[in-house]
């Protein structure tokens, strides 16, 4: 028997509510991600996430004032079930850099195609870590091999 | 007036006075017989006269003071009034017979305060008489013997008298010396003191005391050291050798300070000699002490200036020697000239003996050319004194070298205005001369050198200020990206929703007239990211791999970059790229269309092209030609010549650095490229960058997918490599069965060694990254086959790859792109 498989839950942090807003609107109406929240500030988000158990959760990267990444490592700890994918503005090597070295499931830039961001949400609520296209053309440089 | 005898012994003669004859005659008859010396006196005028011969004795008649019309007493008194006051002639007063004895003892009475008088009863008796007589003058010589006795009392009193009037001038005499030597003492330019030999003032005159600060009296008594303890040492050392050998010590200097004068150096001439008492004991010391201390400072400024003077010479002397100065003179009145010894050296000329010369010496030596005018200029000074001052050659006799020499003369002139003494220098130059020529050679290269690195300075100070604008716009275009996208994320969501709802042709229209503009605007974000990035980083960004998307992403940007009014292509043909980072081609492509743009600013209208098109050099390598195209007015050849030369530039725009060309020159060389340009006036310009192809990548090989697998337990670690896999373009899958999975790339966590190689033996092109428990710390076994090991493993194959059990995210990434590519071209050379 096929099941579906269920709508992955979204909880988003980020201090810009327009964008929390249209996301809500558009992943409420497209049906792709159930909404289950959205909180401007991350230290404040962190026992609603815990208590909420979303799928995923989009983390914006840079709030001024707030430190983003310190709800990353509270969040892969208290919540390991929530994948938590940043968010921002920049596509900078060292964020993502250090976004995944501190369990991020994936790093994906608000220039990126709303589709493509809808689609790198579902894929890390199932465990995929995931780069968006932006971020993958700053990140995917070719190293200088392994050690 | 009678005259006294002063006679040492009586007379022995007895004056005898007897009016009557008879008993003259009887007394005489008698004294004669007895011894006696008789003398008879005629009258009382006779014997008075015979008194003042000294008698040894009178005998006189009473009747003798009776005499009529005679004072026969008065005239006897007085004569025996003149007799020296030891002298009493003793008289025997011959009673007159008869008489009353009454009248005899008052004639004797009378004569009693001038006369010694025995008185005789007459008749006489023989033995009376004698008797009498002997006893008078006995009598008579004890007054001569007294009298000799007081003659002698007399004269020792005399004598004693002299003696103490002597010592009375003496004392006065030594009083008024005493006095005489304190006055001398006391304003005496010398210092004196006398001290006893417990080294104690007993006196010291106001001229030492003053010395020593404090006044003569309050010295006396005191001790030296109590006084001047600087000396009592040095004074101790002289009385010490007085007392030891008796003689005095001369001129002996002493310095130090004095309470007069604390903290002053004083010096004294000191003379100490020994006074003695009558034994010759030594008393104590007397002292003359001369201040020397002005003559002392006058000596040692004395000898300074000796010194110095000394020294001047030597130096002038050294001075003139070093610097080969020669020295001359000239005697006008008689017409001679002498020449120090330096003079014949500096000419080549064997000195003479008297160093006199001849004025021709001089003029031979001086080249012709030179020898007019500087007589002329000699003769000057000579005409109205001063001084003068020539340059001249002179070719040495002895060698024939021509020197250069510098001539200083002065004048002396006597009191008819005449010129009577000329005495010179001459300096050999020419090594100056030489060294003047080659400094202002020097000068004017350095001149040359601080010009250029001032414009360098300058060029390169408007470059700092134009990369710290070029920061703070890099910053702001970075803040810009970031809240364009923050801002079309809403849109753009918003937009999506609306998607579905646009049905009619027009609504869809608009819809994607809006979606296009969102687009641009975010790859406008996206250039400005770009070119906000270090360009010195190159690994900032990817590379330019896909030209057809770079064009997309830095078009916008790129007509930022040009006014308004000119036309801007971007476009590149699908499939080509070139190994440079986005940003780094995207911000030399920048300068190149922004220099265009301001070429062609004055234009009515205009193009600018970027455009990339695949070529082959002559060695047979794929290249890409990155051209920017203007038609502008183009660049005089020139200016071509120089304008990939640092800090060359044309224009007068704030941000002009002269280093756009130079930067985009350096970034393609670094990628194995060149840069060329093409222009002419009236003809626009063409910059074309020629750059290596980029390897195809299995990105962009979409005909053939590349497959990977992925064995490894741990979630997070399997999601990161299959995200890594998934950007590049593998088709990836979990494979957790234990066998060797078929795909080019296996990604592997602790395999059994016989997987790897059996994996290794079936894919010959297969590459293997393997996270290996233990690879956290260095290998020590050496990497032995068949443990499970990551060094064993890491030498099965130069086609695997091995990381620790959890790789840092970067590690994964490298290690995944580094086997894809390796894979690749190794299936690409099959």
């Amino acid at each position: 028997m096929n099941e579906t498989p269920p709508i992955p839950g979204l909880f988003m942090v980020d201090d810009n509510d327009l964008a929390a807003e249209a996301m809500e609107r558009y992943f409420t109406l497209s049906g792709l991600l159930r909404w289950l929240g959205w909180c401007p500030d991350p230290a404040a988000a962190v026992p609603m996430i815990v208590q909420v158990r979303p799928d995923v959760v989009l983390l914006d990267v840079e709030i001024p004032g707030a430190d983003c990444f310190a709800a990353l490592r509270s969040l892969t700890t208290q919540c390991p079930s929530s994948r938590v994918v940043m968010f921002s503005g920049h596509a900078q090597t060292a964020l993502i850099e250090r976004s995944l070295n501190e369990g991020a499931a994936g790093y994906i830039v608000k220039d990126d195609p709303t589709s493509t961001i809808a689609q790198l949400l579902i894929e890390a609520a199932r465990g995929a870590c995931v780069l968006s296209p932006t971020a993958s053309s700053v990140y995917m440089r070719p190293g200088s091999g392994p050690a | 007036m009678p005259t006294v005898s002063t006679a040492e012994t009586p007379s022995a003669t007895i004056l005898v006075l007897t009016p009557t004859d008879g008993d003259a005659a009887a007394v005489c008859h008698v004294l004669n017989d007895g011894g006696f010396q008789t003398r008879v006196c005629a009258d009382m005028a006779a014997l008075a006269h015979a008194v003042a011969a000294a008698p040894a004795g009178i005998i006189l008649a009473q009747e003798a003071l009776t005499v009529p019309g005679e004072s026969g007493g008065r005239m006897l008194a007085s004569a025996l009034k003149g007799q020296p006051e030891w002298s009493d002639v003793p008289i025997v007063l011959l009673a007159t017979s008869g008489a009353s004895e009454v009248s005899a003892w008052e004639h004797a009475r009378a004569l009693e305060p001038v006369g010694n008088i025995s008185i005789l009863e007459r008749p006489l008796r023989r033995t009376t008489l004698l008797n009498a007589v002997a006893v008078a003058l006995r009598a008579r010589e004890r007054q001569y013997r007294l009298r000799a006795t007081l003659a002698q009392r007399e004269e020792a009193l005399r004598r004693v008298a002299d003696e103490v009037a002597a010592t009375t001038r003496i004392a006065e005499e030594s009083q008024r010396v005493s006095h005489l030597l304190d006055a001398l003492l006391l304003t005496a330019p010398v210092g004196f003191c006398f001290l006893n030999r417990d080294l104690r003032f007993v006196h010291i005159n106001e001229r030492l005391a003053e010395t020593n600060g404090i006044s003569a009296k309050a010295h006396l008594g005191r001790h030296v050291s109590e006084i001047v303890p600087a000396l009592v040492e040095a004074l101790r050392g002289v009385t010490d050798r007085i007392l030891a050998t008796g003689e005095a010590v001369l001129n002996h200097e002493f310095s130090g300070e004095t309470p007069s004068a604390l903290g002053a150096r004083r010096f004294w001439k000191e003379s100490w000699y020994p006074v003695r008492g009558g034994a010759g004991e030594i008393l104590g010391f007397g002292g003359i002490v001369e201040e020397i201390t002005e003559r002392k400072e006058a000596e040692a400024e004395l000898l300074l200036l000796t010194t110095e003077l000394r020294e001047s010479e030597t130096r002038t002397r050294v001075a003139t020697e070093a610097t080969a100065v020669g020295i001359w003179e000239w005697n006008v009145l008689t017409d001679s000239i002498r020449w120090d010894a330096q003079m014949f050296r500096l000419y080549g000329i064997a000195p003479t003996p008297d160093g006199c010369v001849q004025y021709g010496d001089w003029s031979g030596a001086v080249l012709p050319e030179d020898l007019a005018k500087n007589d002329r200029i000699l003769l000057h000074p000579v005409r109205r004194g001063g001084q003068s001052r020539r340059e001249f050659r002179i070719r040495r006799r002895d060698d024939g070298r021509v020197r250069h020499i510098e001539a200083v003369e002065t004048v002396r002139m006597n009191e008819d205005g005449q010129a009577e003494w000329v005495v010179g220098t001459n300096l050999d130059i020419t090594e100056r001369e030489a060294a003047q020529q080659e400094l202002s050679r020097h000068r004017e290269g350095l001149q040359r050198a601080v010009e250029q690195r001032t414009a360098e300075l300058a060029a390169s100070t408007v470059a700092l200020h134009t990369a710290e604008r070029l920061a703070a716009l890099g910053t702001l275009a970075a803040g810009l990206g970031h809240d364009i996208a923050n801002l079309t994320l809403p849109i753009r969501m918003r937009l999506k929703m609306l998607e579905a709802s646009c049905t009619t042709d027009d609504t869809r229209k608009d819809f994607a007239a809006i979606s296009k503009s969102l687009d641009h605007l975010s790859n406008l974000s996206a250039g400005m990211r770009l070119m906000a990035m270090d360009p010195e980083r190159e690994q900032a960004s990817t590379p330019a791999a896909d030209l057809e998307a770079w064009c997309a992403e830095t078009s916008q940007i790129l007509r930022a970059a040009i006014p308004h009014h000119l036309h801007f292509q971007c476009q590149a043909p699908r499939g080509l790229g070139v190994n440079i980072p986005r940003h780094r081609l995207a911000q030399a492509v920048f300068n190149l269309v922004q220099n265009a743009g301001e070429a062609m600013a004055a234009q009515p209208d205009g193009t600018v092209r970027v455009t990339a098109e695949a070529a082959t050099t002559a060695a047979g390598d794929l290249v890409v030609r990155v051209l920017v195209q203007d038609d502008g007015p183009g660049m005089p050849a020139e200016v071509v010549a120089r304008c990939f030369e640092p800090y060359f530039s044309t224009k007068g725009r704030a941000i002009a650095t002269g280093m756009g060309l130079g930067m985009v020159r350096g970034i393609v060389e670094s990628a194995g490229g060149t840069v060329a340009v093409r222009s002419a006036p009236g003809e626009g310009t063409t910059f074309t960058l020629t750059i290596p192809a980029a390897v195809s990548g299995p990105s962009t090989d979409a005909s053939a997918p590349r497959t990977a697998a992925v064995t490894i337990k741990t979630q997070r670690e399997a999601a990161l490599a299959m995200m890594f896999l998934g950007q590049l373009a593998f088709k990836t899958h979990r494979h957790l069965d234990s066998s060797a999975p078929d795909a080019s790339l296996w990604v592997v966590e602790s395999p059994d060694p016989s997987l790897v190689r059996e994996y290794l033996n079936h894919h010959p092109h297969g590459w293997i990254v393997v996270l290996a428990a233990g690879m956290d710390s260095a290998p020590t076994d050496g990497g032995r086959q068949g443990t499970r090991s990551g060094a064993g493993l890491n030498h099965l194959s130069e086609r695997v790859t091995v990381l620790s059990a959890s790789p840092s995210p970067s590690d994964l990434r490298d290690a995944i792109t580094h086997a894809s590519h390796a894979s690749a071209a190794a299936t690409f050379r099959k």
